[in-house]
């Protein structure tokens, strides 16, 4: 209404800018998605068009690997392979274990630093909290070195490891809350017997549901698209993410022309699980998002 | 049996010293109302007692037994906050449940403890519904209920009715009245109102700054306020208090007070008192009488502000420097700029000394 | 129960709660941060045992052009990515906060952010290609050269920051977006009943009053951007000619490619301690800058 009622020029330009950015933003992914259905020859004569001329569905079938090496070859394809269930089911498999342990972890720690005075709290807090300024390079050496030399190399073990047990912004953020939760109910339920763990489980947690999704959805998105640790622990296809198993399906062919249909059937493929979840909790990993800024 | 002792009771917060050294001796079955202004470790002595907080020095013992170092949920205690404190995502019925569970009792217990808890307050209908379904008042029963099924021998409020609007907040006090008749539990009860105070207790404590003033009923506190602070407190309107001089000493401790060009003969309990010294005379609002009393004093005053409530009327006036409250029952038309002449007499005088302590002993009234 | 103090009691319940984070914590980040320092000190590749070499990495390292090389892109690479990336996202938060609620338009808005880089890398190397890509043919259709973009030398950082551009705007919008939402609404009413235009209202009051979230935006995109890397290793691989070898790129590259762990971790600590002055400076001016509501 507001619209209709103030349609000044400064909010034409306004409206124009903005919609030009949802197409800037958009418009690339419909690109992408289109030369997905291009068959292999047809590349260059399609390349300015909007749709197709003969849609296919030969490179999606080509990166599940419903194509013999000779036929996906003969279909435009590079030889590369790509197994892109295996390396979806690894994603699932790393980003759910980190985000339930490591969510769970940092709650645990945080109600601890939020309501439990333990000699040494303060100084253990500041020191997780400092932990989120190390710069990831800095441990990657030490990190890989530890997996190596304790065979967790090409392990799912390993993939999650720096990530699983801690993370400092979310015992910092979750503290926060708890030490916004009214104090008199946990003192109640102490009056009540229970001890410690009790009110964590049974009082602090069911009361925390919006910070935990919070924190799960903020770790959900980074870990889903984590790139640099797995790449470098997970080299053998069988164990690869997502963004791993894309990039090394990508490298196969860096002298000749990639297999761009193939490659951009699985940029589809890989982008379609981060549309169904923006679909069904926009809400909550928009407002998520933009938690992360205040303070 | 639940008297509660407090021997050298002090609380410190880091350096900070709140409760200091305090003593107290509440017997079984009584009913004790703390009193005090804000800050003044109410609420800490409270916590104490719970063992929500740990004393840093001294001893409490609740039925003889020392409590020092028994965890809260095993002192025989229970508490009602003044936020209520329920647990949100539980029901009533799960609130009520909930520290039974905790404790291990036997399901069938546990069904009839609830049975009678929320019979005896009328919850019986609001079992199922989530604290967010319910008013302030049914809150406040259910939190009640909840301190109920524990089957405590010591019940701690914590300003419980503060939240409350005026009627319900009198519902509710008499609820908690005959709470007590029918549980002969030892109740403690910390609150800010004096008619709460007043109507509940069976024993007042006023705390001031961490320090026990005096411990008494309330007819004692109203009566024989051991000092200025104490008579001050207790009482609404607040007690007046205006400046005299001891103009002369008798034989058998008795003095002469002078105030606005009279002299009453006063019998005290001090022979500290020498001839000129200032004292402090108080007068009650409700003693003051719009009339010369005999054997009294009597003196002049200017309304500043007149409020009537129909029953009665409250004078907001000046004698000389010092504001005076009078309380006068019966309708009648005074008003802002009246000079009235006012008396009252010599055994409604309260007398205190240069540091505040009360100098007579009044005779409290009989049956 | 047996007797134990409070304290003791609480300190046990405190280490038993904080545990699992707590070997997290030491094994995944203080260790390692320490063992850093200690591997900077030797000559490793990983198969024969180290071997002490004192300062001898850190020398190499002021005298390698390509570590000088690769601070300066990164750098370089920040002042082309974070200017444009806050304005534009700021733009949009402020045109979103005044024009529409839509969930659809913030979500889609979103979206680049809500991809790998990877995926993001892909997506505009097909988008930049030379030949096959749609960028060259509209610039074609409008008359103008087509370029080689992530292939030329002088434009490969900065196509690889305007891909960055293009997945961040969202997310800064979002953030500016929840800042823009804890100004008062009764602000812009009483101005613009004393006729101050709207832009006069973004420079007086939604600009300072936006700058806690301003500084939180800076300090995280600057020390993220910093360390870019997988956009990198997706579209150049630090081509072409070494135009976009930048710092961590280098790191990693010493540390898997060339297996020099010794000489990766004095560079990795080395950028450690910029991180660590940059953001302490960040911090000090954030005290300087608390929110003027409330
Ligand atoms: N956890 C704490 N840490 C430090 N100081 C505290 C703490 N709890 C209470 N205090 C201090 O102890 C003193 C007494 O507080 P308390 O809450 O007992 O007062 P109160 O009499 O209940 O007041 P009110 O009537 O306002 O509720 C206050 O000065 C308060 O600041
Ligand atoms: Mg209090």
């Amino acid at each position: 209404m507001i619209l209709i009622k103030k349609m000044t020029p400064a909010r034409c330009v306004a409206w124009l800018v903005l919609i030009t950015m949802l197409v800037v933003t958009l418009f690339p992914l419909l690109f992408v998605a289109k030369t997905s259905f291009v068959p292999a020859g047809e590349l260059y004569t399609t390349s300015t068009q909007l749709l197709p001329d003969n849609p296919t569905l030969s490179n999606y079938k080509k990166i599940f690997g419903l194509l013999s090496t000779e036929e996906s070859i003969a279909a435009g394809g590079s030889g590369a392979n790509i197994n892109i269930t295996t390396s979806m089911i690894n994603s699932v498999i790393f980003t759910g274990i980190i985000v339930i342990v490591q969510t769970f972890n940092c709650a645990l720690a945080a109600y601890a630093f939020a309501r439990i005075p333990f000699y040494g709290s303060k100084l253990l807090f500041g020191a997780f909290v400092a932990s989120m300024m190390i710069p990831s390079v800095v441990t990657l050496i030490p990190n890989f070195v530890l997996m190596r030399d304790l065979g967790l190399l090409n392990s799912m073990l390993g993939m999650v490891a720096p990530f699983f047990l801690m993370h400092g912004f979310a015992v910092f953020f979750l503290r926060q809350f708890f030490i916004s939760l009214p104090k008199d109910i946990e003192e109640a339920a102490q009056l009540d017997g229970a001890n410690s763990f009790m009110i964590f489980f049974k009082i602090a947690l069911p009361l925390s549901w919006a910070p935990l999704m919070t924190v799960a959805t903020l770790t959900t998105i980074n870990m889903w698209n984590e790139f640099l640790w797995p790449f470098l622990i997970a080299t053998d296809d069988s164990m690869k993410t997502l963004p791993v198993a894309l990039q090394s399906f990508k490298s196969q062919t860096p002298q000749g022309q990639p297999d761009w249909g193939g490659l951009m059937a699985a940029t589809v493929v890989a982008t379609i699980p981060t549309i169904i979840m923006l679909f069904f909790f926009g809400r909550r990993i928009v407002e998520s998002v933009q938690f992360t800024g205040g303070k | 049996m639940a008297n509660i002792t407090l021997k050298n009771v002090t609380k410190r917060f880091d350096k900070l010293e709140t409760i200091h050294s305090v003593n107290l001796e509440l017997c079984d079955g009584e009913f004790v109302v703390f009193v005090g202004p804000s800050g003044c470790g109410k609420s800490t002595l409270l916590r104490l007692i719970a063992g929500l907080e740990e004393i840093t020095e001294g001893v409490i013992e609740i039925g003889d037994k020392n409590m020092n170092n028994i965890a809260p949920a095993n002192r025989g205690v229970a508490m009602v906050f003044q936020s209520y404190a329920l647990y949100p995502h539980m029901s009533v019925r799960e609130n009520m449940s909930f520290g039974m569970e905790m404790r291990g009792e036997s399901k069938e217990n546990i069904h009839t403890r609830i049975t009678k808890a929320s019979h005896i307050l009328q919850l019986d209908e609001l079992l199922d519904r989530k604290p967010r379904q319910l008013s302030g008042g049914q809150r406040q029963r259910v939190a009640i209920g909840r301190a109920i099924v524990r089957e405590p021998d010591v019940f701690l409020f914590d300003e419980p009715l503060s939240n409350l609007d005026a009627e319900l907040r009198v519902d509710m006090r008499i609820q908690i009245a005959q709470l007590h008749k029918k549980l002969k539990a030892t109740m403690i009860y910390v609150t800010h109102d004096q008619v709460e105070a007043m109507t509940l207790a069976d024993k007042i404590v006023v705390l001031r700054a961490g320090h026990i003033e005096q411990v008494g009923s309330p007819m004692e506190l109203y009566h024989n306020p051991n000092n200025m602070f104490v008579a001050g407190f207790i009482g609404s309107p607040k007690m007046n208090f205006l400046p005299a001089l001891i103009s002369d000493i008798e034989a058998d401790n008795s003095v002469i007070v002078a105030f606005n060009g009279q002299k009453i003969l006063f019998k005290i309990q001090s022979d500290k008192l020498s001839i000129g010294d200032p004292v402090t005379l108080g007068f009650r609002p409700e003693h003051i009488h719009l009339a010369k009393q005999e054997d009294g004093f009597h003196f002049d005053i200017t309304v500043d502000v007149a409020e009537h409530l129909g029953g009665i009327s409250y004078l907001y006036s000046r004698f000389e420097n010092n504001n005076m409250t009078i309380e006068v029952s019966g309708e009648n038309v005074l008003t802002s700029g009246d000079v009235l002449s006012v008396g009252i007499k010599q055994s409604d005088c309260y007398l205190f000394d240069q540091a505040g302590k009360t100098l007579i002993e009044r005779v409290l009234p009989n049956r | 129960m047996p007797f134990m103090s409070r304290k003791m009691k609480n300190s046990l319940f405190g280490y038993l709660f904080i545990f699992p984070a707590l070997i997290g914590f030491l094994l995944f980040y203080a260790w390692p941060a320490g063992r850093a320092v200690g591997i900077s000190f030797t000559d490793w590749n990983l198969l024969s045992e180290p071997y002490y070499v004192g300062l001898d990495n850190y020398v190499d390292m002021l005298e390698d052009d390509q570590f000088w090389n690769g601070l300066k892109l990164s750098a370089y690479y920040v002042l082309l990515n974070i200017p444009l990336q806050v304005m534009l996202g700021l733009f949009l938060a402020v045109a979103m906060d005044r024009l529409t609620k839509s969930l659809f338009v913030k979500a889609a808005i979103l979206l680049p952010y809500l991809l790998s880089n990877v995926l993001v890398a892909l997506v505009w190397l097909w988008m930049l290609d030379p030949i096959l890509g749609i960028v060259n043919s509209l610039v074609s259709f409008f008359g103008l050269t087509p370029q080689a973009y992530l292939g030329d030398p002088d434009q490969a950082l900065v196509s690889v920051a305007a891909i960055n551009i293009w997945r961040h705007m969202g997310l800064c919008a979002m953030l500016f977006l929840a800042g823009l939402q804890t100004i008062p609404k009764y602000l812009y009413e009483s101005a613009s009943l004393e006729g101050v235009t709207e832009f006069q209202m973004f420079r007086k009051i939604t600009l300072p009053l936006l700058r806690p979230v301003m500084v939180f935006v800076l300090v995280t995109s600057v020390t993220g951007s910093f360390q870019i890397f997988d956009t990198i290793a997706v579209t150049t691989a630090g081509g072409p000619l070494d135009s976009t070898r930048v710092i961590v790129y280098y790191i990693v590259q010493n540390a898997f490619s060339f297996y020099k762990m010794g000489y990766a971790s004095a560079m990795s600590v080395t950028l450690c301690m910029i991180m660590l002055a940059y953001t302490l400076l960040q911090m000090h001016i954030m005290r300087a800058s608390e929110s003027d509501l409330n």
